[in-house]
């Protein structure tokens, strides 16, 4: 079950697809869960793309939850040979990040721009 | 349900093992620490470790059965807040919960939920058997 809500907007530049994440709190578990879909849809559909960079810029507050669904895209994308980059993590968020020791499996950048100009 | 910012509010409530039950208690709480000037960081805290709590005890306490409730209370004051959540499980033994730092977990979706609460929190102790978590948070010193 998902809701009908719209979770991300998505642009593309040169070899990068980029994920806006168009919610300020990712913890309601069907929200979570259609981010989630649209997340890996969009590596399933990536065929030139080489890098896929989720921009967290709205998000302000987001549950374990949400890192079992970027854990799963992760491995999705590696298995597609796409590098998955995270940008715009709001400082309260990073150190959910930290604390998990998820900074050491996720590319984190803290722009947009360094995140599309990051070696794969 | 508000109060002033210099008393002791509490309160206590249950809900059903259901997704989004807990929302307006967390809320509450959240609201009620805004008041007594608590800052962002905090707050942040307190609604993870709370949201982490009652998500544990929603889906592995009372393993999503709407029958089955939450009893969730909170204490919030200037100088703290304690909180408790209680499912109907058997109890949760932590000590054999794998570790999520290990290396060989770091890639598994699941399992991060206490780590996050007891890094965020204060004190953080289980009673009831294990079918309840009691967590104490003070604000951060201001530099």
């Amino acid at each position: 079950m998902s809701d009908s809500k719209v979770h991300l907007m998505v642009r593309y530049v040169d070899d990068a697809a980029i994920a806006d994440c168009l919610d300020v709190k990712l913890n309601e578990e069907l929200s979570i869960q259609s981010w989630g879909d649209e997340i890996y849809a969009l590596i399933q559909s990536c065929n030139e793309e080489k890098r896929v960079v989720v921009n967290f810029s709205n998000v302000k507050f987001m549950s374990s939850s949400a890192l079992r669904v970027l854990i799963t895209a992760n491995t999705k994308a590696k298995a597609k040979g796409i590098t998955l980059f995270l940008c715009g993590v709001d400082e309260n968020i990073l150190e959910v990040f930290k604390i998990t020791k998820l900074d050491t499996i996720f590319k984190i950048r803290p722009s947009e721009v360094e995140a599309l100009h990051s070696l794969l | 349900m508000s109060s002033h910012p210099n008393s002791v509010w509490r309160f206590t409530t249950s809900f059903p093992s259901v997704s989004g039950a807990g929302e307006a208690f967390v809320d509450a709480v959240v609201e009620e620490l805004e008041r007594r000037a608590w800052i962002p960081k905090d707050l942040f805290a307190v609604r993870l470790a709370l949201e982490e709590a009652i998500a544990n005890a929603v889906e592995h306490g009372n393993g999503r059965d709407p029958s089955k409730k939450v009893d969730v209370s909170a204490e919030v004051a200037v100088e703290r807040v304690l909180l408790s959540v209680r499912d109907e499980g058997e109890g949760f033994d932590e000590a054999a919960a794998p570790n999520p730092l290990l290396a060989e977990n770091l890639e598994e979706p699941n399992g991060r939920g206490l780590l996050l609460i007891r890094s965020f929190m204060t004190n953080v102790w289980r009673a009831s058997g294990g079918a309840e978590i009691v967590m104490e948070k003070t604000p951060t010193p201001l530099s």
